[in-house]
């Protein structure tokens, strides 16, 4: 069984540990993984390929591309029919080797991959690696041409503002409004923590709304979740409005707030978690917009209160001015803050 | 494989590369010592640049090498260790604590030669020390020459 996206390699004796390390090399080659990722693979890889010479003599190395679908990874799979691990937790702990080694290998294995999966008994071991290409800058920068394609770029109906923590460069705050097929999509983005890492997750999850209209909300926060896997991770509000009915459906999780305001405040609810581990609890709820109705997404950088604020302002001709003057007015100093504003006019 | 280990003066030189095997690793180790010892080399630079990945097992046979060649008496700098490799080696452990590393070979080159040429420093100065007591017999001499052409001379 041998193709490009998979393959089968008998480990069996020292040379073996080198094709092992070939092959991976190969198979992450494919495309949208960076070097230190190719490295990272490579070491786990050739690591984990003497761990079978050494304690179960030999054994197999099934490898895998699973990119596709947003989430880019390689998956490892090594089998053996060794004695097992009699101690996994004394084996996964820095310092401890039977054999005469440093005894980092399977720790620092665990440390090197983005996911870790170990099953050992009397009959065999089988660890499960997996490498996954986190979201860069570069390579989301590189995908704005098509964002902009359905873009909202009316600063009457769309306003976004996002002011980053002390001012900086990056912000873990992101989002975006765009326009297809007779539905507007909101997304507003919460990177977690500060700085570059936070705006790469934030961008990811941006850059995948932008590239991903035609899903429905639900698959598209899947999506989402799927492109930030590996990430810092995010929290994520995404909202879909019919442009003539008014019809709204929305889904969020982790805590950016929602809201929408009109003669009276909704809130929008969400589910704790954060995208990029899972987002199997995302629910979608669905909301009637009225006339002159105002949605609002907000970060955490700005007062939860925010929603009973546009109440009272609630005359908004201009999305954008608003979007400026409520971070002017409400942002909080000690975090990255966002604020989305979308006015909607049957 | 054999991997090749050169020499300039009294500091030898020497590459791991990616697709060395474990016994070619094995062999240069012990190549590397026969060779410090055969030369009196002062130094060793051992270049990684080649290396794409290196794991635990690799790390361990590079800095064994390193404190071999160190208890020989050599100074040995590591060179050309890349970024993505110093990131994972990190995260596999700190397995190369304890070796002294350069960014390439040109730094590590010129780090070994100004210690040989320390080194050959302090062997004139302990010359000159040991000359100390001869200088003033020479001195006596050439007086004593000169005296002698003067003498020669009048």
């Amino acid at each position: 069984m041998t193709n490009a996206n998979q393959t089968v390699i008998l480990i069996e004796t020292n040379d073996d540990v080198s094709r092992v390390r070939q092959q991976a090399r190969t198979m992450i080659q494919q495309g949208g993984f960076s070097e230190p990722e190719e490295v990272r693979l490579m070491t786990i890889v050739s690591e984990l390929a003497r761990n079978i010479l050494k304690y179960a003599t030999r054994g197999r190395c099934e490898m895998e591309n699973l990119s596709g679908a947003g989430r880019q990874r390689v998956r490892c799979t090594f089998r053996d029919q060794g004695p097992g691990i009699s101690d996994v937790d004394a084996a996964l702990t820095d310092g401890f080797s039977t054999g005469q080694t440093l005894g980092v290998g399977l720790p620092g294995v665990n440390r090197l991959a983005d996911a870790f999966h170990l099953d050992t008994g009397p009959s065999g071991t089988v660890i499960e690696v997996e490498v996954h290409a986190k979201p860069t800058l570069k390579r989301e920068q590189g995908m704005k041409r098509e964002r902009q394609g359905g873009a909202i770029d009316d600063p009457a109906r769309a306003g976004i503002t996002i002011r980053p923590y002390k001012h900086g460069r990056f912000s873990g705050d992101q989002a975006g409004v765009w326009e297809w097929n007779g539905k507007i999509t909101v997304c507003m983005v919460d990177g977690l923590g500060h700085g570059k890492d936070a705006e790469v997750a934030a961008r990811g999850a941006v850059e995948c709304c932008a590239a991903n209209l035609n899903l429905d909300l639900m698959n598209l926060m899947t999506a989402c979740d799927d492109s930030l896997a590996g990430s810092r991770g995010a929290a994520v509000a995404l909202a879909r409005i019919d442009k003539v009915s008014g019809e709204m459906g929305y889904v969020s999780v982790g805590n950016t707030r929602g809201a929408v305001a009109g003669r009276e405040i909704f809130h929008l609810g969400g589910v704790y978690g954060v995208v990029g581990e899972g987002v199997g609890n995302a629910r979608l709820d669905h909301h009637q917009l009225k006339r002159r109705d105002i949605l609002l997404f907000w970060t955490d950088g700005m007062p939860e209160s925010l929603g009973l604020v546009a109440t009272r302002l609630r005359r908004v001709k201009d999305a954008r001015a608003f979007a400026n003057q409520l971070i002017d007015e409400h942002a909080i100093d000690d975090d990255d803050a966002g604020v989305v504003v979308l006015r909607w006019d049957a | 494989m054999k991997v090749p280990v050169l020499r300039h003066g009294n500091i030898l030189l020497t590459s791991f590369q990616d697709d060395m095997t474990d016994r070619d690793g094995l062999q240069l180790q012990s190549d590397l010592l026969e060779m410090i010892q055969e030369v009196g080399a002062a130094g060793v630079l051992m270049d990684v640049t080649g290396l794409d990945a290196v794991d635990s097992y690799q790390a361990k046979m590079i800095s064994d090498t390193a404190s071999m060649a160190a208890l020989l008496g050599s100074e040995v700098v590591l060179s050309g260790v890349q970024p993505k490799v110093a990131m994972a080696l990190v995260e596999l452990g700190d397995v190369m604590a304890g070796v002294r590393t350069v960014l390439n070979a040109q730094q590590g080159f010129e780090l070994l030669q100004v210690q040989a040429v320390d080194a050959d420093d302090t062997d004139d100065e302990a010359d000159e020390t040991a000359n100390d007591d001869d200088e003033p017999a020479q001195v006596m001499l050439d007086q004593a020459s000169r005296g002698g052409e003067a003498d020669s001379l009048t």
